[in-house]
């Protein structure tokens, strides 16, 4: 009897035995066979950070371009008290805060509690037309008489000038990476006054739904005004992690269209960065919307991609971008594309119909300005001829007449990779 | 007594007559052996799928361990690859009614998989465990299926609950108007020839999640509704097709991983057959 009763409960456990074995076999087998990790370049920055918003004084500036940055600029800002009086005073000569100096003032024509149940925080926007391209505007922001210190920025110009911006993406994560990617920034924006403003890829924070990530991350965005008080404009786009959250319009005061999000930049007249939104759909309005302003521009010498999810990534999988962008890209020889979302350093070769090419597009981006770098798989086809890495790092682009270039610029101020390309014949 | 409908998955795991005298089950043995394999072989191409899409591009546990829990990326890696090749590894197990316990560590995993997704995603990240419902509960349901001898009244609410999920959730995808899905739309629109603009996808979309979300409904019924069923299956083949036919060959791990939401309302259409013999 007990003899049996053993062997009933053999046959039982048996057969769990030998799964259970075979479980622990695979998951050893996977996890040593795991591939080396460059144990990515994550150094512990140190914190340094500014004051959250207090009371009614304008904080978190920033200045948010769109379409024609040469005549227009959004100048933003938070208080963390509801203001009635919102008004921004500028000039093109500098006042030193004295409000009845300024030539011009306009009024914050949308204002707003920024959406959130727990995190108390209000929004300005005051929509600055006609200015002047290329020229310098000094402001200072009001609320209910609460006033921001002198600021300035400068306009794009709107002739066939040199410009010169910064791009990065993923800003998410890591609040310290994030302030030292900010100060690299500042330091690079301080050093080369050419610099026009800053091209987002997308993923600003982690949850784009949190207004008390978003308040870090535009308390943190302070950090890269420079020491004479110059803004450096942002050209936004949307990334996953705010994929479908109305607090991403609340800040970029619905640059592109609430919701769209994509837009053309025209940094010069011959400078066109076509921003896109990977979070809606890719194949629908929005590629009619390319392929009729890739077409359009046909005349415009640089032309430029910026969206978050990359059709060529060097980790993750493709994006939609891949199948609906791609081609429209190719037919109409865009000059580079930068992409996000990877958390690591990529260039890929230039590609054409799926395979290198010297006449196709080239990509680079990723994503390192705050977030932990991960190790790409350098073995994809694409970076045959390219480079990845993995450090916190940003894209310096130079863009003059005969030449188009994009230096990778890492925390630490290294330039980790070079690209050049000059200009295409387009009709 | 028992095993006289042919079922036989439990070996001699439980001598239970309720089971096969529940009044939950109607078919065939025949039809029940198929039941059994289809939901065996969909749940094993669901686990290759996500186990290749995991090694090939890393999945939400990675990014939980790396990003949120601070783990070493080499670490993270490591627990990610561990995890895929025990799915793979599970995957044969299925065929083994026996060995049940594989087909409860793939689910255990696949659970992890989704609330990890739901952690570390973006857009209403809360809908990822629902939708994954029936890649999560097949095998679950196979290792009930193995442990109660037969596809009783429970395994079938397993089944049932997972499908349900599953299309719930995507219908409220749909019906939020997620941008991959129009783009599905757009495509499927393009290639039948109608000249598709943007408002009509958006349109039709609306419909499928009406529809996914009427079809999520009427299988937590007490009635069955067979053809309800045949159609989750056939529209779950459909949509899980679409991701290769729609975005490249690349995107295969994308189709099997979603193989389950084809065969768990397949099972319980060939479990729902009349049966025809006596017994
Ligand atoms: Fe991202």
């Amino acid at each position: 009897m007990e003899t049996r009763d053993r062997k009933t409960l053999t046959r039982r456990v048996a057969p769990h035995a030998a799964v259970l074995l075979l479980a622990i076999l695979a998951a050893l087998a996977g996890a040593l066979t795991t591939p080396e990790s460059l144990a990515a370049d994550n150094p512990g920055f140190p914190d340094a950070g500014a004051a959250e918003p207090a009371g009614k004084t304008p904080a978190q500036w920033r200045v948010i371009w769109g379409e024609n940055p040469s005549r227009r600029a959004v100048i933003s800002w938070s208080t963390s008290e509801a203001t009635e009086a919102n008004t921004v005073y500028y000039d093109t000569v500098p006042r030193k805060a004295d409000l009845a100096a300024y030539r011009h003032k306009a009024q914050a024509g949308v204002n707003g509690r920024y959406t959130s149940r727990g995190h108390k925080l209000h929004y300005h926007h005051t929509v600055l037309e006609e200015l002047a391209p290329n020229t310098t505007y000094f402001f200072c922001i009001g609320s209910d008489g609460q006033f921001s210190r002198e600021l300035h920025f400068i306009t794009a110009p709107a002739d066939d000038a040199d410009v010169k911006f910064l791009y990065g993406g993923d800003s998410r994560s890591d609040r310290a990476g994030r302030r030292a990617m900010n100060q690299r920034m500042r330091a690079l924006f301080q050093a080369d006054p050419a610099i026009l403003c800053l091209v987002h890829g997308g993923d600003y924070i982690h949850d784009g739904d949190d207004m008390a990530q978003w308040s870090e991350w535009l308390t943190d965005h302070e950090l890269t005004v420079t020491a004479g008080g110059r803004v450096l404009p942002v050209v936004p786009a949307r990334g996953n992690h705010e994929a479908g959250d109305v607090q991403y319009d609340e800040v970029w005061a619905d640059t592109g269209g609430r919701g769209k999000n994509y837009f053309r930049t025209m940094l010069a007249a011959q400078v066109m960065i076509v921003n896109l939104n990977t979070e809606i759909s890719a194949g629908g309005d929005q590629a009619r919307w390319l392929e009729d302003t890739l077409r359009d521009a046909a005349g415009v010498r640089w032309q430029i991609a910026n969206y978050h999810r990359p059709a060529w990534p060097a980790v993750k999988q493709a994006s939609a971008a891949k199948q609906h962008w791609v081609p429209l890209f190719e037919k109409y020889n865009l000059d580079v594309a930068f992409e996000s979302d990877g958390h690591v350093i990529k260039r890929t070769v230039a590609i054409r119909g799926d395979k290198a090419d010297p006449t196709g597009v080239v990509y680079i981006g990723e994503g390192g300005l705050g977030v932990k770098q991960r190790t790409p798989d350098p073995k994809r086809w694409y970076f045959d001829g390219g480079i990845t890495g993995s450090a916190s790092h940003l894209q310096k682009v130079t863009v003059t007449r005969d030449q188009l270039k994009v230096e990778t610029i890492l925390h630490d101020g290294r330039v980790f990779d070079t690209w050049q390309t000059g200009p295409r014949k387009r009709d | 007594m028992r095993n006289a409908r042919g079922y036989g998955v439990a070996g001699d795991v439980r001598h239970n007559d309720r089971v096969t005298a529940s009044p939950a089950q109607t078919g065939s043995p025949a039809a029940h052996a198929a039941a059994l394999w289809v939901l065996r072989v969909g749940t094993a191409l669901t686990l290759a799928g996500v186990a290749a899409a995991a090694l090939a591009w890393g999945s939400p546990v990675f990014t939980w361990l790396w990003l949120e829990a601070d783990w070493p990326e080499s670490r993270a890696w490591a627990a990610d690859r561990a995890g895929a090749f025990v799915l793979l590894a599970t995957a044969p197990t299925l065929a083994f009614a026996r060995a049940w316990l594989g087909a409860k560590l793939a689910a255990a995993w696949l659970a992890l998989l989704a609330l990890a997704a739901a952690a570390t995603g973006s857009w209403y990240p809360w809908l990822t465990p629902p939708a994954q419902a029936c890649r999560i509960l097949a095998p679950l349901a196979l290792a009930l299926w193995a442990v109660r001898g037969g596809p009783d009244a429970r395994v079938q609410v397993t089944l049932r609950v997972a499908a349900a999920l599953t299309f719930a959730a995507h219908g409220v995808e749909a019906l939020l108007g997620r941008g991959l899905f129009v783009d599905y739309a757009l495509s499927v629109l393009q290639r039948l020839g109608v000249g598709a603009g943007q408002s009509l996808a958006e349109t039709l979309l609306a419909i499928v999640g009406v529809v996914d979300i009427a079809c999520a409904l009427a299988l937590l019924l007490p009635r069955r509704f067979r053809a309800v069923a045949l159609w989750m299956a056939v529209w779950g083949a459909f949509t899980a097709v679409l991701r290769v036919f729609h975005a490249g060959s690349a995107q295969w791990p994308e189709m099997l991983m979603r193989m389950a939401n084809c065969a768990v309302p397949l099972t319980l259409v060939l479990l729902w057959k009349p049966a025809t013999e006596k017994r």
